[in-house]
């Protein structure tokens, strides 16, 4: 913005277009920089976090460049836990790919509620996001769209690459340190994620049908997490995660239903007046 | 390397992109997103990560499920951070003297 109204000043306008140019570059600096910022109340989760998976994985007789392989590559929390854990386990390769499938499938309905955001940016960029588009990552992003904030690359980027190189960092001091957490429950590092991610969905309360969606997903999850105790075997992880997000789903779109004519009308207008929702343009 | 495990890793890769792709690249060939799938693409942030603690209420005893009941009534309050920390400290303290 500076740059033009100094603009006129300049004698030359190779000095306009230099002054440009760097303007737009600080720009770009600082929303990294934000973006960033906006990571580090998640060091204190992410780091111990990947040190417990780096550590894990050194007990199921990986190596730590495996570790850390596998963190560079895939960048998702949960499931390389159950991957890692199941290998230890020795079971079909087949196994280990549909629980990861099954972890990861959430990652879909990440992708599809933020098409708006990612549909006018060029391929080149949106591949990158869409590989780091983790839960904090998603959260962050689809919390500031839904404030009205304007959708920054640059931001993404510096939110997505901190968390990524905690991540690495973490797995590399867990593996190569291997048992210096001797008993991650004395530090409580177990219920780190829970609590994160319990702030996270109370930052949703204000959405409509917040309380029965949470409560409908909450009670699935638990039921179907537990279910292999009372010999249900064929329940249990990951299971909990696929059965419970739908059931709160479900339970979402019937309460949103009966209200009827109004509200379609409404949404209708929403449409209309939301560049973002105009007819796609996949190749763009 | 461990043997077979970079196959394991390389298409277990390969699955979670075509997973954080997968949901646009299906969206993004609809004219406009119909108003039911908008309110189920709304509720899919709190429906999916609540079940990511959920079964943590039950993981231990009375001091995991108190932890998380304190962190609801801090999160009013407190962002993450302060609510994380609290949190694990408290429980810490718990498991060590409750």
């Amino acid at each position: 913005m500076t740059a033009l109204h100094q603009c006129p000043l300049l004698a030359s306008p190779a000095l306009c277009t230099a002054m440009n140019v760097l303007n737009s570059q600080s720009t770009t600096l600082t929303d990294f920089r934000r973006g960033a910022a906006l990571s580090l109340p998640l060091l204190a989760a992410i780091v111990p976090l990947s040190a417990l998976f780096g550590a894990v994985a050194i007990g199921n007789g990986l190596t730590p460049f495996d570790a850390v392989l596998m963190s560079m590559l895939l960048f998702a929390g949960a499931s390389q836990f159950v991957a890692v854990d199941l290998f230890g386990q020795d079971v079909p390769a087949w196994s280990i790919l549909l629980s990861v499938l099954a972890l990861n499938f959430r990652h879909v309905l990440y992708s599809a509620a933020l098409t708006p955001v990612f549909r006018p940016l060029k391929w080149s960029a949106k591949l990158p996001l869409f590989a780091l588009l983790v839960d904090p990552v998603f959260a962050i992003t689809e919390k500031r769209t839904a404030e009205g904030k304007a959708f920054s690359v640059p931001l993404y980027l510096g939110l997505a690459l901190s968390l990524y190189a905690m991540w690495q960092l973490g797995t590399f001091l867990g593996a190569v340190s291997g048992s210096l957490i001797e008993d991650p429950r004395t530090f409580a590092l177990d219920m780190f994620l829970p609590i994160y991610f319990l702030t996270i969905v109370m930052s949703f309360r204000t959405r409509p049908n917040w309380a029965p969606t949470v409560l409908v997903s909450g009670l699935l999850s638990i039921l179907v997490y537990y279910a292999p105790q009372f010999g249900l075997t064929f329940l249990g992880p990951p299971w909990h995660i696929t059965i419970g997000a739908i059931g709160g789903i479900v339970t979402a779109v019937l309460l949103a239903t009966p209200k009827g004519p109004g509200r379609s009308a409404e949404r209708a207008a929403d449409h209309a007046a939301s560049p973002a929702l105009q007819p796609a343009k996949c190749s763009s | 390397m461990t043997d077979g495990f970079l196959t394991v890793i390389l298409v277990c890769g390969a699955l979670t992109f075509l997973t954080r792709a997968g949901g646009y690249l299906i969206l993004c060939r609809l004219s406009e997103i119909p108003p039911r799938l908008n309110v189920a693409l709304e509720a899919v942030p709190p429906a999916v990560i609540t079940t990511l603690f959920a079964p943590a209420v039950f993981s231990g005893d009375w001091r995991e499920a108190l932890t998380l009941s304190v962190a609801v009534a801090l999160s009013f309050r407190f962002g993450p951070t302060i609510t994380v920390l609290v949190c694990a400290a408290m429980l810490a303290g718990l498991r060590a003297f409750g």
